[in-house]
């Protein structure tokens, strides 16, 4: 039997360290790694996959850009011209840009907040598999030619069932919607990792900047990516159900998806600028040779931004006919976001300027960044101002903004920081000359595509034709373009085979050769699995500067948790501002489980995509069985008390704590829901005000009886969680269980009542009304139904020993479910019932 | 147009480009023949220049920190941060935004402008169909007689997917959308043909949902009105 | 007011985004106020010289204004109480002011612009 030892104490040598911390955190070679949860081995995955995802919508560039290079050509018809310019926009925003920040939060994320790893790597890993099958959905609908073909982003009723009866659209919604799980899953691991695992004395306004970053677009991920969620999800019922949330002639509304879309897209433009936006934040100030100016300025930039960036969406919407005073109040948010910006640009630029900059390859590609994405911002500027608009809206004018911003804002601070951060991923030194001609090709192709595309637009060329003719005047101007991107093309080819070349030839390189002076450069490179073989105690933001032995004495095991306990896997957690240590966090270790539950996941999805409904049935319930196994291995079966944490300090486990991370981890998931159900309320509003052919045929009859007892339940749901996690009801075993089955037995009683108002509902499939009306009561009945697994897992949790009153985690997790749902439940009551009140 | 044969040199293709380009063409928004798109041109003539300075600024302002590193040394980040982030947007933006509030209310289709012309369109795949209610029962298909000189509003809808009705020689774009009704106001200062497309997105032939705008004087419009009445009865 | 208690982590937090919710506020009642009062016709409705929609509007606008107003006089002096850390409280006190001027700045079309059309 192995001994419990709580005074465990630092092995006599660094390399004893490490070779114990090893056995505990690395992944054995050949299959085992599939097992893998490690966030440098998942970071570097998703960075891979989606660099070959970049390849993929780089091809399909340059599909796009042979066909339109002469008038007339009969290179691709317009079926299959179509799914390419779809599928390019699709995989760069959904399958390159997103996961590629992922990986790259994942990867430095711990590394930079002296962590050993992510708040929840098993998330992690199951995000990656989401991610990886979610977009091979895609791919493979592309290489049968049966990609989706109505456009990025896929308006109705283009993208309905009428106008597109193939499965295009259908692979369209379900592929984004799996990889959207683990955007979803990525921004809660994102937040609670930057607001509790970090060293200990780093307090908020010691974190280095990118974390500041990565801090506000996982937020922003969080409150964007519901309503694309949402939008997808009623555009795939209407499609495969024929409920008519879109369809005008049925009281839907094609303006509706508009909303719902542009809510997510807006938004996702700014979470794709601010991570690179962040990079570059790290990267410049070490070539410039001196501390960034303005970090508050910046903070509070980049919080601005965040808000603004959500009042934005209808400015993508400035043709549809809304009324003038709604695009002004539009025009001047999308005009006001430029100021932050404006902020951060010369923040970098007073860096500079203050310091002796280097001229090293990644600094290069900032300067390219800093042309290419001022020209995208002045042009959003102009985008902005409404009649300019009217006149380039869906021209090649906006196709050349959209890139200046994106290539600009994401594609060339990545290339930066893949420069930069190359060492550090292979341990290997970078070499100048090549670099060079890599930008130069990358920079001159770039420029050459894209800033005579602005004139294309002006001169009338609108987006998305496959073809034109020589009356138009376009083909100098269309042919320059191409040529450009067979150039940019070159380069990023070059730049593949640079960093293959580096990876495999490179010399070895010295530990921290940029000399820079953030905690990722702490440690050897390439990172050892456990990052850190102790953790840094951290005075000041820049603690390589400050402290320059530090690297040595954390390897010597001079900081904290110098050792492993029990076979335990542990890390720190700190107060979120203060940064005092607060918990010792145990991680899981690898497992397959995240594979296997992706593997679930991906049956549930392609069943939809197929129209099986029982496998897909089959497929979501095996998926909720793996998330409880999952559990088996977290909690503990004993209170422990403050532990050891070397350097004489002692913490609790966080099984113990008050706000351990998944504490945290379930108030962001409830905030996103909380997101998606007011997407949907939305949606049911907007339809009652603005759709046409409404007031409905027939109304939702009162059902007092239903009514009651749904209420009794909500509200009996919410009121007995909360008694469930009473000490004193905590405290007494057979109590708390009979406490839980009665939280069960309160939500049976709240389905039964929406279930019995739900078979009330008008036909859902004649109008929009009892088809959105449909969709609330399902979304409330869902959380009822998910609140009675929460409460059985409460007692399944406190008949197998991990609840006691020290330890009543999964308790008050379940209660915080309860609330929300009794929440939910009300609001959705009060609508169904109200609307039809206050409207008719 | 222009045209020279030029070779593949960046360079001298890069020049060829601003020469022959030029700005004038079926569809150009920059040779502009009625007063919203002229109105339009102008913004865009102003806010080029505008962001041609502000883009030089910045990359001069990094050319110097490159040429005399260190020269911004002594200057307080304050400067930089609340000069350049907040008051340098500030006297940009305040102007600009007004400039494109103003310009817009001017374009609106407001109602009580004397002599304003109706025409209803609906748009379909992959077709405009004109109707003239002042005319009645006068109707086109692809094809739109408006007179010269009068503001024309023109009130769009779709039968069937969301398409959007641009005349670039005249005026901004408006959206057809099925369900809704959606107006843009336009009017030719000459006569003659101007060409228009679909700019939304809308299926296999988006591309080729071109139509034509015929602007007539004030006799022949009527004329013109007149035959397109005994050809649909 | 409690003059010594400090404001711990998530309310600390809380005051940090406080501003800007007020803005996000701002934006959905008057976008929201807006498209129902259009679709009811509010605008044809005459009141105090104007159209009872931008009165409604414009009130809007000015309560959220003025809600920020008493926010900033809030964060400063929080601030200067020394009740949370002043980097918390000086990013708090900035965004608010930032968020001030952006809810003016988004109103700012409120008086003139056409409502309707
Ligand atoms: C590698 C060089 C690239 C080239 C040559 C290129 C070229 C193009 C072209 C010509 C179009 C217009 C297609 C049309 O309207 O018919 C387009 C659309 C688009 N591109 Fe790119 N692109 C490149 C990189 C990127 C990147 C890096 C991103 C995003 C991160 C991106 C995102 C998009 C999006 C969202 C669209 C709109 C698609 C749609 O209309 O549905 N592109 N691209
Ligand atoms: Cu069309
Ligand atoms: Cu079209």
């Amino acid at each position: 039997m192995q001994q419990m030892s709580d005074q465990p104490s630092a092995p006599a040598s660094a390399v004893a360290l490490h070779k114990q911390l090893e056995a505990v955190w690395g992944t054995p070679p050949g299959l085992g790694r599939l097992a893998s949860v490690n966030h440098t081995i998942v970071g570097r995955r998703f960075i891979v996959t989606a660099f070959v995802f970049f390849a993929i919508g780089g091809l399909l560039a340059m599909l796009i850009r042979t066909q339109l290079a002469t008038p007339r050509s009969a290179f691709l018809g317009p079926e299959i011209y179509n799914q390419i310019f779809t599928m390019h926009g699709t995989v760069m925003m959904f399958l390159f840009a997103i996961p590629m920040f992922e990986g790259l939060a994942f990867y430095l994320l711990p590394k930079l907040l002296g962590a050993r790893d992510m708040a929840f790597p098993r998330m992690s890993a199951y995000g990656y598999w989401c991610y990886l099958f979610g977009g091979s959905i895609l791919v493979v609908g592309l290489a049968l030619g049966v990609a989706p073909d109505g456009g990025w982003f896929m308006y109705t009723p283009l993208s309905s069932k009428t106008y597109t009866p193939g499965i295009n659209a259908d692979l369209w919604l379900i592929g984004v919607t799996f990889v959207e799980i683990s955007a979803l899953s990525a921004a809660v691991e994102i937040i609670v990792t930057v607001l509790k695992l970090r060293a200990p004395g780093m307090s908020l306004d010691k974190m280095p900047l990118l974390a500041w970053y990565l801090l506000v677009t996982a937020f922003m991920m969080l409150f964007g990516f519901p309503p694309l969620i949402v939008g997808s999800i009623l555009l795939e019922v209407e499609r495969a159900f024929g409920l008519p949330f879109f369809d005008p002639t049925r009281g839907g509304d094609p303006l509706l998806w508009q909303h719902l879309f542009w809510l997510f897209g807006h938004p996702e433009v700014y979470i794709i600028f601010l991570p690179a936006a962040g990079m570059v934040t790290t990267i410049l100030p070490v070539f410039a040779g001196r501390e960034i100016i303005g970090y508050t300025w910046i903070v509070v930039s980049i919080v601005a931004l965040a808000f603004l960036s959500f009042g934005l969406w209808v400015h993508h919407m400035f043709t549809v006919g809304i009324p003038h005073l709604a695009l002004a109040f539009f025009s001047s948010a999308s005009t006001a976001v430029a100021v932050p910006t404006a902020v951060q640009i010369f923040a970098w630029l007073g860096t500079l300027a203050a310091g002796r900059p280097r001229l090293t390859v990644p600094m290069l590609f900032l300067l390219g960044f800093f042309f290419v994405f001022v020209a995208g911002g002045l042009t959003g500027v102009m985008l902005a101002i409404v009649p300019f608009d009217w006149q380039v809206h869906d021209t090649h004018f906006v196709v050349a903004h959209l890139h200046y911003v994106l290539v600009g804002g994401f594609v060339f601070p990545m290339m930066a920081a893949a420069y930069y951060w190359l060492p550090h991923f292979t341990g290997r030194s970078t070499r100048h000359g090549f670099g060079v001609t890599v930008f130069w090709l990358i920079f001159a192709g770039f420029n050459l595509t894209f800033l005579v595309m602005h004139w294309t637009g002006l001169v009338g060329m609108p987006r998305r034709v496959y073809t034109y003719g020589t009356e138009t005047g376009w083909e100098w101007l269309n042919l320059i373009s191409s040529f450009g991107s067979f150039l940019m093309a070159i380069g990023f080819a070059l730049f593949a085979i640079d960093v293959l070349m580096q990876w495999r030839y490179g010399r070895r390189t010295r530990r921290n050769p940029w000399r820079a002076e953030t905690l990722e450069w702490a440690m050897a490179v390439p990172a050892p699995s456990y990052n850190f073989a102790s953790l840094p105690a951290v005075s000041s933001r820049a603690p390589l500067a400050t402290e320059p032995q530090l690297p040595a004495h954390l390897a010597a095991g001079r900081g904290y948790l110098p050792f492993v306990r029990d076979g335990r896997m542990e890390t720190l957690a700190v107060g979120l501002v203060t940064g005092q240590i607060e918990q010792v966090v145990r991680l899981p270790n690898r497992t397959l489980l995240p594979l296997i539950t992706a593997i679930a996941t991906g049956v549930f999805f392609v069943s939809v995509l197929f129209k099986l409904y029982v496998p897909a049935l089959v497929g979501a319930a095996a998926t909720l069985a793996m998330f409880l196994l999952w559990t088996r291995t977290t909690g503990d079966l004993q209170d422990r008390g403050a532990m050891p944490i070397g350097r004489g300090e002692s913490a609790a486990p966080h099984t113990e704590a008050m706000a351990p991370p998944a504490l945290w981890a379930m108030a962001l998931t409830l905030a996103a829901d909380a997101t998606a159900f007011a997407s949907l309320a939305f949606g049911l509003v907007f339809l009652w005000v603005v759709a046409p052919n409404w007031p409905p045929p027939a109304l939702l009859a009162v059902d007092p009886a239903a009514t009651v007892v749904a209420v009794v339940g909500f509200v009996g749901a919410a009121l007995v969680g909360r008694i469930s996690v009473r000490p004193a009801v905590i405290a007494v075993p057979r109590l708390r269980d009979r406490v839980l089955i009665g939280v069960a037995a309160a939500h049976v009683a709240a389905l039964a009542g929406l279930g019995t108002t739900m078979l009330e509902v008008p036909d859902p499939t004649r109008h929009a009304y009892p088809a959105a009306t449909m969709m609330v009561l399902l979304y409330a009945a869902f959380h009822a139904a998910l609140g009675i697994v929460f409460a059985l897992y409460g007692v399944w949790r406190s008949r197998a020993g991990f609840v006691s009153p020290a330890r009543s985690l999964d308790l008050r997790i379940g209660a915080m479910w309860h609330a929300a749902t009794a929440a939910i439940g009300a609001v959705s009551l009060l609508l169904v019932h109200g609307l039809p009140v206050v409207m008719t | 147009m222009r045209r020279s044969p030029a070779g593949f040199r960046p360079v001298v293709v890069a020049a060829a480009a601003a020469g022959l380009a030029g700005c004038d063409g079926p569809l150009s928004t920059l040779d502009p023949a009625g007063p919203a798109a002229a109105t339009i041109a102008g913004l865009w003539w102003a806010m080029m220049s505008g962001g041609i300075v502000l883009l030089t600024i910045v990359m001069a302002l990094l050319a110097w920190a490159f040429l005399r590193p260190g020269a911004g040394r002594t200057t307080s980040p304050r400067v930089w941060l609340a000069g350049g982030g907040l008051v340098l947007p500030a006297v940009v933006l305040t102007p600009l935004l007004l400039a494109g509030l103003w310009a817009g209310e001017r374009l609106l289709a407001r109602p009580g402008v004397p002599g304003i012309v109706r025409v209803d369109v609906t748009a379909r795949q992959w077709q405009w169909d004109f109707v003239y209610p002042d005319a009645t029962p006068a109707v086109s298909t692809n094809v739109l007689h408006i007179p010269v000189g009068r503001p024309v509003d023109v009130h769009v809808t779709s039968a069937d997917v969301i398409h959007s009705f641009w005349v670039p020689r005249l005026a901004g774009k408006i959206d057809a959308i099925p369900g809704h009704v959606t107006v843009v106001r336009l009017a030719a200062d000459r006569p003659g043909v101007f060409h228009g497309v679909c700019a939304e997105f809308c299926g296999t032939a988006h591309a080729h949902m071109g139509f034509t705008v015929e602007a007539h004087a004030a006799d022949a419009y009527e004329d013109r009105l007149r035959r397109l009445g005994r050809n649909t009865r | 007011m409690t003059q010594a208690a400090r404001i711990t982590p998530p309310r600390a937090l809380l005051l940090l985004v406080a501003g800007f919710v007020v803005w996000s506020s701002a934006f959905v009642w008057l976008y929201g106020g807006l498209s129902v009062g259009c679709a009811f016709g509010w605008d044809r409705i005459t009141l105090a010289g104007t159209s009872a929609l931008r009165l409604g509007l414009l009130l809007i606008w000015l309560v959220h204004v003025a809600a920020l107003g008493w926010l900033l006089a809030y964060s400063r002096a929080v601030r200067q109480a020394g009740r949370s850390p002043p980097f918390v409280t000086t990013a708090a006190t900035a965004l608010t002011v930032v968020a001030l001027i952006a809810t003016v700045w988004t109103g700012l079309a409120i008086p003139a612009t056409t409502l309707c059309i």
